[in-house]
């Protein structure tokens, strides 16, 4: 269960990752 | 405080750092955008580039925040048990380079005439380094994800793993340099020199400062005793110090005939009681190029431990009516650990032991847990894939039917300790959840992650 945890934590930061990137790419060319 | 109190206020304390530590590494992985998006800015180069652009500084900081998570801190590691921090730190790896890649395949969907620039002729050095950089995470993942179909020795995949990190990090950090753009203004660029800085001084710390600190604090090995077929018991006892502190369930980095700059460390659960500390003992089984040597080693040897780590403990559930401890071969040490410190305490709360093995005459530790049978209030079934002719216990695996037989009617509220194979992990799982058991009350410790 832990391990499942892991692997969502892992994965959800890396979406959090692509919404501040595109974040990122919106601000910049707004 | 007292000893209840202070159990009392021990768990939502480790949750609330648990919580606290999670939301510093997400602050940490997203400051380099942060960094980006301070003024002044360079002009904007369309949403697409942009955000590969993005991509590759956040994708990048996630690797560099990887040294952290290896570089086992005791207070960032206690509150989940540092195995899963570590694979925390492997899907981590598999989702950050799925960054990585995606960096340079949108800049190339956005603008095919960029792989000109992959050509040799062409190929700016900066490009190269970031080129260099994709090749060293993809040998870096393939083969931590297949090492053992890949027949790679555990020692030498760690020395790889260790040079394969700073490569793969170091090559984006002078592709970065060179394309310059959004980190070119001079405070910009000089915080990001402090971000990667702190990666820099852990991997010093890591690689340097932990192994020259353990290299202070030797221990001797005094017993070397076989126990079972290919399973030895190592004791230990600190050489000119205090020894370690740890709770029963714990496990350590043992070096062994070493020095502990050599990267020549294998985790090994404790299997003493904390009671017992500061001497230390280790049942291991061979299983591996190392654990094969186990044998022949000499009393009287130098040792390094390194720990202790790991959340899988009893003590973590000081007010649970009993404990059930389910162990898969050589996942017995840890439990008899746990054991050893109840009987030590007189404690008399009811305990089952369920042991899975292959046969009888591998099991390791029967001896001791036979004699703490008599100072506990515990029983032990073993659970054998082939018994003796004569055999009048469970046989096959530790499916629901099996733990059915196995445990009280009143099961809900005790807690369960699961350490072994990971497909018996899985069945136990299984097996508990069908039966009843809330998923909160079963604990596990993940080994053999790579």
């Amino acid at each position: 269960m832990r391990n499942r945890l892991a692997r969502w934590l892992a994965w959800l930061t890396g979406a959090l990752i692509v919404l501040l990137a595109a974040l990122f790419a919106f601000i910049q060319n707004r | 405080m007292s000893k209840s109190a202070d159990h009392a206020t021990r768990t939502p304390r480790l949750i609330a750092q648990g919580v606290l530590w999670l939301v510093l590494y997400i602050l940490l992985i997203m400051l380099p955008v942060a960094l980006l998006l301070l003024p002044p800015r360079p002009q904007g180069s369309g949403f697409w580039y942009d955000f590969s652009l993005a991509l590759g500084f956040a994708a990048t900081t996630m690797m560099g925040v990887q040294f952290a998570l290896t570089a086992r801190f005791h207070h960032a590691t206690a509150p989940y048990g540092i195995d899963i921090v570590y694979s925390f730190h492997r899907h981590l790896a598999v989702v950050g380079t799925i960054l990585v890649l995606a960096h340079p395949i949108i800049l190339i969907v956005i603008n095919p005439a960029l792989l000109h620039l992959l050509q040799p002729r062409h190929v700016p050095s900066h490009m190269l380094a970031g080129i260099g950089s994709i090749v060293c995470l993809l040998a870096l993942v393939a083969s931590s994800l297949w090492r053992k179909q890949l027949r790679l020795h555990y020692d030498g995949w760690r020395i790889a793993h260790a040079v394969l990190a700073v490569a793969a990090v170091g090559l984006a950090l002078l592709h970065i340099e060179g394309v310059s753009y959004y980190i070119g203004e001079p405070r910009k660029h000089a915080l990001w020199l402090v971000l990667v800085g702190s990666w820099l001084l852990l991997v010093l710390r890591t690689r340097l400062v932990k192994p020259w600190l353990l290299s202070r604090w030797p221990y001797r090995v005094v017993a070397v005793e076989r126990d079972a077929p290919e399973v030895w018991t190592l004791t230990l006892e600190p050489d000119g110090h205090r020894g370690i502190e740890f709770e029963a369930g714990q496990f350590a980095w043992l070096t062994l005939a070493g020095s502990p700059f050599a990267m020549h460390e294998h985790p090994f659960s404790i299997a003493s009681s904390p009671v017992a500390a500061p001497r230390l003992q280790f049942t291991i089984k061979e299983l591996g190029d190392f654990t094969r040597t186990i044998g022949n080693t000499p009393v009287g040897a130098i040792a390094y431990v390194d720990g202790p780590y790991g959340a899988f403990s009893m003590d973590r559930y000081p007010e649970a009516p009993g404990y059930v401890l389910i162990a898969g071969g050589i996942g017995i040490v840890p439990m008899v650990s746990m054991l050893r410190a109840l009987a030590d305490r007189g404690d008399q709360r009811p305990l089952w032991l369920i042991g899975a093995n292959s046969r009888l005459e591998r099991v390791a530790l029967r001896d001791v847990v036979s004699t703490l049978a008599l100072r506990l209030n515990l029983r032990v079934i073993p659970v054998l894939e082939e018994p003796p002719a004569n055999w009048q216990g469970e046989v096959g695996y530790l499916t629901a039917d099996v733990l059915n037989r196995c445990l009280p009617a009143q099961r809900d509220r005790l807690e369960y300790f699961v350490c072994g194979p990971t497909p018996m992990i899985h069945l136990v799982e299984h097996g508990l959840y069908s039966l009843g058991v809330p998923m909160a009350r079963f604990h596990t410790e993940l080994f053999d992650l790579v």
